[in-house]
């Protein structure tokens, strides 16, 4: 669903005056903790010198923004219902991300069933949420169009927390239905240039594949090193009828101190069609109480099957920094400056006509700025 | 000098017997059998990653108001983290889909009253308040 630029260009302005006049307060609590209201939003400026890049338009681009409001209900001592609505005007418009209801056993064993976030690497369930990030934009390799994490599961969830002691926990998620997943089919992109059926005008658009009976899992060890953890994530599809099974599994590593933080994820992908590999390695540090700064490389390939071909639109390099104020942990605005190698993620739009005027350029340099909130 | 190893006895014991930290008291239902819990395990009935007694109660813990002095204490020597990490951590908890703060009340009146209301509520409060109709626990280091 599209809206009008006009109406794209008030939705930001909305959210910017929202982000501006959000109190320091958390969520709003009622019936004694039985209900509680939060929600997240963001809105940035992204300028580039030649392609676009996500929220970053060559010339300028204000039209990023989105909003999401989660309400949690505790329906007794074991029973829990939960949905979050998300309005995104650029991507997804109204979407909802999640909404499903849960029993607890125990804390060994919870299940939840509806629509659920992929419990996916570090980000996977709150890749919208800037407030719990150093940097404006989610790694793309990971988190973006890659068909690598998904939007979400239409299914089933078991998740618990063991604790062994000295300082061990141990948490796991297991899940299985269908996942949602944001795909750029940048490979047929590729075989229409070779095949020299792209047409004037054409480009590369965002959609939403629904992957069927997905099983996958996630284990995070929590370590007596107070704030560092280690994630394992992995699914499969054993059934599939279109590009026949598909493994996406890769390790996490995160240290999450006072002042300093750290990520590393990789992540391997294989299907019948391609094979890839995605990477980020990211630390952030608080000079004082509010001013923070950070740092990313990012690294993307995939290899296609079908042809053996090469192209910048299988690649993505990526160096960034990031220097951000909080006003409050649920209140911050970031500026962040990117060098991109590759064309995975920043390309001319519309890209046909660049890949049929051989001028596509490798390189873009962006920066963007923003606001991001919680509540 | 007996006078000061006197009274440093008694400050001591009088530490043990009741209070988490200076100025702060661990109050528990009347009703619930648990008389003492370790640093670590009120932590974890905090921060909701252990959500039952031994009994089988759903606990309920309820916190102070963030910019309290009381909950700054209790995030610092209980939960060993800052009110900043306290928040990104809850945060994390709520967009995941996972689970939800403890409520929070605005005075140590107002604590007293919902742990006096529930079975399974563990609060925190000043250590001059009143400890009519709820339990202060020994914190264990």
């Amino acid at each position: 669903m599209r809206t009008s630029a006009a109406m794209r260009r008030v939705t930001a302005l909305l959210l910017v005056l929202m982000a501006a006049s959000a109190p320091p307060a958390a969520a709003v609590e009622l019936q004694d903790g039985k209900l509680s209201i939060n929600g997240y939003g963001s809105w940035g400026y992204g300028a580039t010198n030649l392609n676009d890049y996500l929220v970053a338009g060559h010339g300028g681009d204000f039209d990023s923004g989105d909003f999401a409001l989660a309400l949690t209900s505790r329906l007794s001592d074991r029973a829990v219902a939960a949905a979050q609505l998300h309005f995104f005007p650029e991507r997804t418009g109204l979407s909802l991300d999640w909404a499903f209801g849960e029993w607890r056993f125990s804390d060994l064993l919870r299940v939840r069933a509806g629509v659920l976030k992929h419990p996916f690497g570090i980000f996977g369930e709150v890749i919208n949420v800037g407030t719990l990030r150093p940097f404006f934009l989610i790694p793309s390799s990971v988190y973006g169009a890659t068909e690598i994490s998904g939007s979400g599961v239409n299914g089933l969830a078991f998740s618990g927390v063991i604790h062994p002691g000295k300082g061990w926990e141990l948490s796991y998620d297991l899940y299985g239905g269908s996942l949602k997943l944001h795909v750029e089919e940048v490979i047929s992109k590729v075989l229409q240039q070779v095949q020299g059926t792209l047409q004037p005008g054409g480009t590369l658009e965002i959609g939403v594949e629904e992957t069927k009976y997905v099983l996958g899992g996630r284990l995070i060890a929590s370590t007596p090193l107070e704030g560092f953890e280690v994630r394992l994530s992995a699914y499969g599809t054993p059934i599939r009828e279109e590009n026949g099974p598909r493994v996406v599994v890769g390790p996490s590593l995160q240290y999450t101190g006072e002042a300093f933080s750290a990520r590393l994820e990789y992540f391997f992908f294989h299907e019948t069609y391609q094979r890839a590999h995605a990477a980020y390695a990211e630390a952030a540090y608080f000079l004082t109480e509010k001013f923070q700064v950070g740092a990313r490389a990012e690294i993307y390939h995939t290899t296609p099957f079908q042809a053996p071909i090469d192209s910048s639109l299988f690649e993505h390099r990526e160096l960034a920094a990031t220097f951000n104020y909080w006003f409050d942990p649920g209140l911050v605005v970031k500026l962040s400056f990117h060098a991109i190698d590759g064309n995975r993620f920043a390309f001319p739009v519309p890209l046909d006509d660049a890949l049929l005027a051989g001028s596509l350029k490798r390189t873009t340099f962006a920066s963007i700025a923003g606001v991001q909130f919680s509540f | 000098m007996t006078r000061l190893f006197l009274l440093l006895t008694t400050l001591l014991l009088a530490d043990a017997a009741g209070g988490a930290e200076p100025g702060l008291r661990v109050v528990v239902n009347e009703a619930n059998p648990v008389t003492s819990l370790s640093r670590e395990e009120l932590a974890d009935l905090f921060l909701k990653k252990v959500s039952s007694w031994g009994d089988g109660t759903l606990v309920l813990p309820v916190d102070q108001l963030e910019e309290t002095a009381v909950r700054e204490n209790f995030n610092r020597e209980i939960l060993r983290k800052s009110s900043n990490a306290v928040r990104a951590y809850w945060q994390q908890r709520i967009f995941a889909g996972r689970d939800i703060p403890p409520p929070e009340r605005e005075s140590d009146g107002a604590v007293l009253a919902f742990v006096r209301r529930n079975r399974g509520a563990i609060g925190y409060v000043s250590a001059e308040s009143s400890m009519a109709g709820v339990k202060a626990l020994t914190v264990r280091r």
